[in-house]
């Protein structure tokens, strides 16, 4: 090599300033990708849909949202990346959804969220009307039974904007019989009545066999004349079982059940109408708490945009956790919990607490490579207890590619002190959000607090890649594997077939990884731009401490 | 006085930033060290010069391998 090819030796000073560069310009191209895979939920069926709308004097649903909620108030949405090419994963249905060439339900077929109604926050379930007449899906039942979750833990009043063919009768059996299908969502509604959260109908269509009870099941419910219908069976199944001729508006529109049958509670002439309605229910609700000591805001020193560009481009690249969190806080301001613990080993988890648009929270954050050993295991376990100890929320900056391997880590106990991590954060029961940044792999991902361990809120950011390990790791082993077999049964090892099978592997690992297709399946609840994070976060914490922080029990600790 | 820059972690040489006759400043980026799929950068704890690298580019190393000296 001649002197001038050879790479000149950077300082690190030097080496990330040109890489600040380079990863601002790529965050901000993937977080344009982002905002461009949301509108295809918010425009599904395009012009025409809306059209056939207009024809039943219907506006679509999102402008039905936006009239419900505060004017000046954005819906804190949950699952939008749901449904996306949903015949195309090997999981839920996969295939069923491509052979009824339902493959693509941008949305998941729910539009579900957060939103601030006469200063209330509730949240909202509107069906899909622009997208197989509103149908479930599999994946409808799983976003809707995932807001219900959320409802009932942080006691959000529910408002349903019901539209919807029920069933979607081709897919019955991914949404019929089980738990968490059709029936869980009534089940869901009875039994947070019972716990005092309210349930709201807008009946703004059909809502045919057990998709009936949405109204009826209600604390209150509306019914709009001539839009909105309610009946066991429709006109054409009451003609076939006992012969009798009725239409729909006398069988069970909006007169029906709330002059004659008692089932519904209000009657409304227009869509508009029903709306103010729902709004006069939720003046009633009581008003918004918070949990929790809040001071000021403080607005932190560093925009996202430093965010950006103190985010690596790869993956798998060494990051400065701190660069992230100085963006995230009131002030830049971060209190570290053991900063010179082990050095080189325990800082591969960074523990502290800050405070976020005045709410005080904990963080668990993985820095550097993200590869826990037993020092940075035993400080996360340590500051999860005080956390839990001290009444404070916890957020989980996740970017783990999993526990140190190795004699020595096994000798020291990596697993042991791993589990106390898993323990800890199970048990810790104050409100977690977790936002994964990095890589997200193997037992980091339930020691740093993944879906499994119901945090409030899942989030990912683009960088993020969610699967049981990297592709790299997974093609190796994989491959590994199929040599012994190979050579066990005594067969010649085709080097050729084998590189296209590792090359296959991390390729699918590397797709089932992506947010996109995490999000689809609702392994977590949004894809979180970097413009967005602090807000979102915020925000989330916000709706969790409407209900009082719990005592948290640590269970058998090994220590 | 020497100064012996060894590895944290196991894991692979992906890359070696400098050469032997260098001059560094502290936190300069000496070595990137390929462990758990992650890389690592390794930094010279202190200024000084590079006396002798001990590792080669793809070598395999233990946790506390020497790989570079300074002075």
């Amino acid at each position: 090599m001649s002197e001038e090819e050879k790479k000149p030796r950077l300082s690190r000073a030097e080496r990330l300033a040109a890489e600040r560069e380079k990863s601002l310009a790529h965050w901000e191209e993937q977080d344009a990708i982002l905002f461009k895979h949301r509108e295809e939920a918010y425009d599904i069926g395009g012009a025409g849909q809306v059209a056939r709308l207009a024809k039943q004097g219907k506006k679509p649903m999102r402008d039905l949202i936006k009239l419900l909620i505060d004017p000046g108030t954005d819906l804190y949405e949950v699952g939008l990346d749901a449904g996306y090419d949903i015949g195309k994963k090997r999981l839920y249905g996969g295939e069923i959804y491509d052979s009824e060439k339902r493959g693509h339900i941008p949305g998941g077929g729910v539009v579900t969220g957060v939103g601030t109604v006469m200063g209330k926050d509730c949240m909202i379930f509107a069906n899909e009307n622009r997208y197989a007449a509103g149908t479930y899906f599999p994946i409808t039942l799983k976003k809707h039974m995932r807001a219900q979750a959320i409802a009932e833990q942080c006691e959000l009043p529910c408002v349903y904007i019901a539209d919807s063919g029920g069933i979607n009768l081709p897919l019955q059996v991914g949404c019929f019989a089980d738990d968490g299908h059709f029936g869980t969502m009534f089940y869901n509604m009875c039994r947070m009545s019972a716990k005092g959260i309210r349930q709201y109908t807008l009946s703004t269509g059909g809502n045919t066999a057990g998709g009936a009870y949405i109204v009826y099941l209600a604390s209150e419910s509306i019914m709009i004349e001539k839009m909105a219908y309610a009946f066991l069976a429709g006109p054409p199944m009451v003609k076939s079982a006992i012969g009798e001729t009725v239409s729909p508006e006398d069988l069970g529109g909006a007169y029906v059940h709330t002059q004659h049958s008692g089932g519904c509670d209000h009657f409304v002439r227009t869509q508009e109408e029903g709306i103010a309605k729902l709004r006069a229910m939720m003046e009633f609700e009581p008003s918004n708490k918070l949990c929790i000591e809040r001071r000021e805001t403080r607005e932190p020193k560093f925009d996202f945009k430093e965010m950006m560009r103190c985010t690596p481009v790869d993956t798998y690249q060494y990051i400065n956790i701190k660069d992230t969190i100085k963006c995230l806080a009131d002030d830049s301001y971060f209190h570290e919990y053991k900063s010179n613990y082990g050095p080189g080993r325990g800082d591969s988890v960074i523990a502290g607490k800050m405070w976020i648009k005045g709410i005080p929270v904990g963080v668990i954050a993985s820095n550097a490579s993200g590869v826990i050993y037993i020092d940075a295991a035993r400080k996360a376990t340590e500051w999860m207890i005080r956390c839990g100890n001290s009444k404070l929320p916890v957020l989980f900056l996740q970017g783990s590619p999993g526990y140190m391997v190795g004699k020595a880590e096994e000798w020291g106990g990596i697993g042991k002190y791993g589990s106390d991590m898993v323990r800890a954060c199970t048990c810790l029961d104050t409100p977690k959000i977790t936002y994964v940044i990095g890589p997200d792999h193997g037992a980091a991902n339930y020691g740093m607090c993944g879906r499994a361990f119901k945090p409030r809120f899942a989030f990912t950011n683009m960088r993020g890649r969610t699967t049981v390990m990297s592709g790299e790791t997974a093609g190796f082993i994989v491959e590994t594997v199929r040599r012994k077999n190979i050579i066990d049964k005594g067969g010649a090892v085709n080097e050729e077939e084998m590189a296209t099978f590792r090359q296959m592997m991390r390729d699918r690992y590397d797709s089932e990884g992506h947010p996109f297709y995490t999000g689809s399946l609702i392994f977590h609840d949004g894809v979180v731009a970097f413009s967005e994070a602090r807000d979102k976060i915020a925000r989330g914490f916000e709706i969790a401490l409407r209900v009082p922080i719990k005592e948290s029990y640590w269970g058998d600790l090994k220590v | 006085m020497a100064v012996e820059v060894v590895a944290p972690m196991p894991g692979t040489i992906a890359e070696i930033l400098v050469e032997v006759g260098d001059a560094v400043n502290a936190d300069d980026e000496l070595i990137i060290l390929e462990a758990m799929k992650m890389e690592n950068p390794i930094l010279a704890p202190s200024s000084g010069k590079v006396a002798e690298i001990k590792v080669a580019e793809k070598d395999k190393v233990d946790t506390n391998q020497v790989l570079v000296v300074l002075e």
